[in-house]
């Protein structure tokens, strides 16, 4: 089961927030007795970016497709894709942002995105729920 | 083509549950009002530029002014009074035990259930029934003023429990 992308009744299910920590290299730094900084570089790729997204007053029925996705991966456990959708291979998840699709991604490093935390449902009317998804890229 | 003035508005109350009894004609209404408000949630997402939203809730209040009077000198106003509204809202306490000593909040001794009574804010139009709409309110303001010059009336302030019983507007 891919992660959810495409709401229950059609359409592309694009969260209404977005933010992004693009992760770093796995770098060690050492402080010498005179002060001075020592970086030693142990990995070529960038790791540990962070994605957290929210979908406002969603339908309830496409909230419980974070839930059952979550369930579907083991909870943390597994890794994932985002997805894409369409002939122009869009990803809804990064509806709005005119960069480089790319730069908001995990897999142009070699990563892959698991939940760092179960996804958070608040109802908010009848029907109506709002869902906040908090992903990390691992390697 | 016809409009209507004050001269065509009436109110009437209702104490019981029967939904198809418009109850009784309160006298000397000098205005009411009422006013719907939809809740509105947004659902805009990223790259889109317009707001969208979806309703999830509606809430109906309302307000009359009503003369507190006496058909007879000396007599306790009757039903169709303002008095009406005032003892809905206002009670004596539980007993005369020191305080704290509490009285009930129920506005209809008759329907214990809701706690609510029914009204109808009436346009006559000269049919039967007229152009009305029928809500079950609970009071959540009267208040009332004595002043020289001035007729003593109820300021009432209402909000209605769910959806309107019955339209016909």
């Amino acid at each position: 089961m891919t992660f959810p992308i495409t709401k229950t009744n059609g359409g592309d299910l694009v969260p209404s927030a977005r933010s992004f920590e693009s992760g770093d290299y796995p770098v060690k730094t050492y402080k010498a007795q005179n002060g001075a900084e020592h970086r030693i570089l142990y990995g070529d790729k960038r790791t540990n970016m962070k994605l957290s997204l929210t979908y406002a007053n969603i339908l309830d029925a496409d909230a419980e497709l974070f839930l059952d996705h979550y369930d579907t991966v083991q909870g943390t456990f597994q890794t994932f894709a985002l997805g894409r959708v369409g002939a122009d291979k869009t990803n809804p998840t990064r509806g709005g942002w005119e960069g480089n699709q790319d730069a908001l991604g995990a897999q142009t490093q070699s990563n892959n995105y698991r939940y760092e935390r179960p996804p958070q449902v608040q109802q908010v009317a009848l029907g109506r729920s709002t869902v906040t998804v908090s992903l990390i890229g691992v390697l | 083509m016809a409009n209507f003035t004050g001269a065509t508005g009436k109110l009437f109350l209702n104490n019981t549950t029967d939904n198809n009894d418009p109850g009784t004609e309160i006298a000397k209404v000098q205005n009411w009002s009422f006013s719907t408000s939809v809740s509105l949630v947004s659902t805009k997402t990223l790259g889109q530029t317009d707001d969208v939203f979806t309703p999830v809730g509606r809430s109906t209040t309302g307000s009359c002014r009503i003369l507190y009077y006496q058909e007879t000198l000396g007599l306790k106003s009757p039903n169709d009074s303002a008095s009406t509204f005032l003892n809905k809202a206002i009670k004596t306490r539980n007993s005369a035990l020191a305080i704290p000593n509490g009285a009930s909040l129920d506005q209809n001794d008759s329907d214990s259930g809701t706690g609510t009574f029914r009204i109808r804010l009436n346009i006559d139009d000269g049919t039967s029934n007229g152009k009305f709409i029928d809500m079950r309110v609970f009071i959540t303001s009267i208040s009332m003023s004595m002043s020289v010059g001035e007729v003593l009336a109820a300021d009432i302030q209402f909000q209605c429990q769910g959806a309107p019983v019955a339209l016909d507007i």
